[in-house]
């Protein structure tokens, strides 16, 4: 009970402190939001406008028209998250004319006049894709990828009906209802699909770094303010047990951290629920992966606390330490895009192993159970920094 | 009938590395005392403190509270004491209250009886109107006063004062002393170190005088006076021949410590009363323009037992 006292003072001393407050809600905010929209083009459920131009007056702009509309809904889940970690939603627009493309629109396809009736007699035919003004690069190539799997889908559905019918317009509209007979299913080996990107990276990657620059930096100002005052000597003349004391600290940096991932996943659900941001898959799972590594994080603030004598020393010390942590450990950009040494160096640090387990999770779409190694190397360094923290502060 | 000694300090003795912070320390303090510990800087007082109260074990010797032996291995016996340290020991981010609450609950304090005493406490230091201010916003003499509520909240059958007194203002330092007289009226004993001599000729029933990690001499304010070898300085201002040197010198009770032509200053050298010396005095050189006597005080021991010299 004293440890838990002793707890929930550290906690109320951080809450009451106007300072502490900026650096675990507005800064994390502003923090990943500028990082996010700046470096990585953002990655808002990015909306990719594709519009249709359709000339034809034949069954073949039709078809090719409704299987751009139907294969928007399943590449949702499929390539553009796959392939850039982000969820993008396509709105399919119908244009009058190449001439009038609304603003917003990746690309436009032009089905030209007569594309039914030359098709049908055996002729040649020339569709054509031209670059809108909306989205970007991404957006621009997912539309890309849309408007020419809808055409040579149908294409293949004609020639296939053409040859096996008198009745080709029958044949083709059976066909656009039967099942494929081939499926080609694209995976990524080792279960790698691309590199997160966007508030997919930025968000874990604030938290990581800020849980441990708020422990590293505030938490070992004040133990050390905390030694210069006398305050632990105190605290040792009272019944508190030197282990109820040490206890009583860690747990208070525990909870700590834990108020502050609890904003930050708040702030973050109400992101991607309420404002169509897209942060991540399983959001609600990423919890228990956050408080195994603030328990990490908390037992590395303590060491740092218990290995300094100065103020200017600890925030110095706190600072360099979770800067490095956090760009070796990947929560500034992912890991995959720097060279192998360097990933192999990231995973001294636990801010790796943590966006390793976050990014299971939020970017690949796995489940908690995927994480558990993760958290299990987490669980280890923080043991670790604890026992190291105790054999430090034998003496106050 | 002899008072139950609730702190036994049993010949203490404690090391540093080469610094022998402690030799030889024994003294006791009995309920319902304030016993002082007066030293120089460095003297060993605050590492006195640090073994009392169980935060250091001695290398020899022992302290019993209660008769039970306190060392840093035994927190439950540290229920019993009460620490106000020289340092100001508060929470500025959080409000007395919640000072005082967090204390309370490391003694196993809580829910309306916590309260009760929170309240109890602050109205008897005056901090009533502010105990629901961060503790920040004090000045230096409120947070004094709180630093002891923080002592105090679990009704200690010791109390340990490590100068409580220090870098306050005079209305402050009035109030607390008053308050540990009325701690001390209440059968709590108090250990008060401090380097106000003044503060322990006032509220000290005992007092012993520290250095190098000895205790040179203990007692009452009296026992203690005794110690010191002169009685009380006569110092006069006239004009003084050659010949009233001889003569002062040569009075009973009297022994001449200097003299010039316009000042002669002389120390009480037996039981003859201060009265009867100046009027000897006065007889023997009828031209003093002005007489000034000093007896001794607590600081004439303290110099004569510590010496002059500068303490870092």
């Amino acid at each position: 009970m004293r440890a838990l006292a002793i707890a929930i003072m550290e906690t109320q001393r951080v809450l009451r402190d106007r300072s502490s407050l900026f650096w675990m809600l507005l800064f994390p905010v502003v923090y990943a939001s500028l990082f996010a929209l700046l470096q990585f083009e953002g990655s808002r459920g990015a909306t990719v406008g594709v519009c249709v131009a359709d000339a034809d007056s034949g069954f073949m702009g039709r078809a090719i028209r409704a299987s751009i509309a139907r294969l928007s809904d399943e590449m949702v889940d499929s390539v553009a998250a796959a392939a850039y970690g982000r969820k993008d939603r396509f709105i399919v627009s119908d244009v009058a004319s190449s001439d009038t493309v609304p603003a917003g629109c990746a690309r436009v396809l032009m089905i030209p006049q007569g594309l039914t009736d030359s098709l049908s007699s055996h002729g040649s035919a020339r569709l054509m894709l031209r670059q809108g003004s909306g989205g970007g690069e991404l957006a621009g190539f997912a539309a890309q990828a849309l408007a020419w799997r809808a055409t040579i889908e149908n294409l293949a559905r004609f020639v296939v009906a053409g040859m096996d019918t008198a009745q080709p317009l029958d044949a083709f509209e059976a066909l656009t209802h039967r099942s494929p007979k081939v499926v080609v299913e694209a995976s990524f080996v080792g279960g790698v699909v691309g590199t997160p990107s966007g508030f997919t990276q930025t968000v874990p990657g604030t938290m990581v770094m800020m849980v441990l620059l708020l422990l590293a930096t505030h938490g070992t100002a004040t133990f050390v303010v905390e030694r210069q005052r006398g305050l632990l000597q105190h605290l040792s003349s009272t019944p508190a047990s030197y282990g109820e004391i040490i206890a009583g600290k860690l747990v208070g940096r525990f909870l700590i951290g834990g108020v502050q991932i609890l904003i930050l996943w708040i702030l973050a659900m109400v992101a991607q629920h309420g404002l169509g941001v897209w942060i991540g898959y399983r959001l609600v799972e990423v919890i228990p992966v956050l408080l195994v590594y603030a328990f990490a994080a908390a037992g590395l603030g303590l060491c740092m606390a218990a290995s300094v004598r100065s103020v200017d020393t600890g925030v110095g010390l706190g600072i360099v330490a979770t800067l490095a942590m956090a760009a070796l450990g990947g929560c500034w950009w992912p890991m995959e895009i720097v060279p192998r040494f360097m990933q192999i160096m990231g995973h001294v640090f636990p801010t790796a192993w943590a966006m390793d387990a976050l990014h299971q999770i939020m970017a690949y779409n796995r489940g908690v159970a995927a994480t558990l190694p993760y958290m299990g190397i987490l669980a280890a360094y923080g043991v670790a920094f604890t026992g190291l923290a105790v054999h430090l502060l034998r003496r106050f | 009938m002899m008072a139950v000694p609730l702190v036994q300090v049993d010949h203490i003795r404690k090391r540093f590395g080469s610094i022998e912070a402690l030799v030889d320390v024994a003294f006791s303090v009995e309920e319902g005392e304030v016993f002082g510990l007066l030293g120089p800087n460095g003297a060993g007082k605050t590492t006195t403190v640090r073994v009392l109260t169980g935060v250091l074990s001695p290398d020899a010797g022992r302290v019993t509270i209660n008769g039970e032996e306190i060392s840093p291995r035994t927190p439950r016996i540290r229920r019993n004491v009460g620490v106000v340290p020289q340092q100001i020991t508060v929470y500025e981010e959080l409000t007395a209250h919640d000072n005082l609450r967090f204390w309370g609950r490391l003694y196993g304090m809580g829910g309306a009886t916590l309260d009760l005493r929170i309240d109890e406490l602050l109205a008897m230091v005056g901090l009533e109107t502010r105990a629901k201010d961060r503790v920040a916003t004090y000045s230096g003499g409120m947070k004094r006063r709180l630093n002891l509520c923080m002592g105090l909240i679990h009704r200690p059958k010791v109390l340990v004062l490590d100068e409580p007194t220090l870098g306050i203002d005079p209305q402050a330092r009035i109030l607390l002393l008053d308050r540990v007289r009325g701690i001390a009226a209440e059968g709590t004993a108090v250990l008060y170190t401090t380097h106000y001599l003044e503060e322990a000729e006032a509220i000290c029933s005992r007092i012993a005088i520290i250095d190098h990690g000895r205790v040179l001499a203990q007692g009452t304010l009296e026992e203690l006076l005794r110690v010191v070898r002169h009685g009380a300085v006569i110092r006069l201002q006239g004009t003084f021949a050659e010949a009233d040197g001889a003569r002062l010198d040569a009075l009973s009770g009297l022994r001449l410590v200097s003299r010039d032509t316009r000042t002669a200053v002389l120390e009480q050298d037996g039981d003859r009363g201060v009265p009867e010396l100046l009027h000897s005095v006065l007889n023997t050189v009828p031209d003093v323009s002005s007489v000034m006597v000093e007896r001794p005080t607590l600081q004439s021991v303290f110099i004569q037992l510590t010496g002059r010299e500068l303490r870092e």
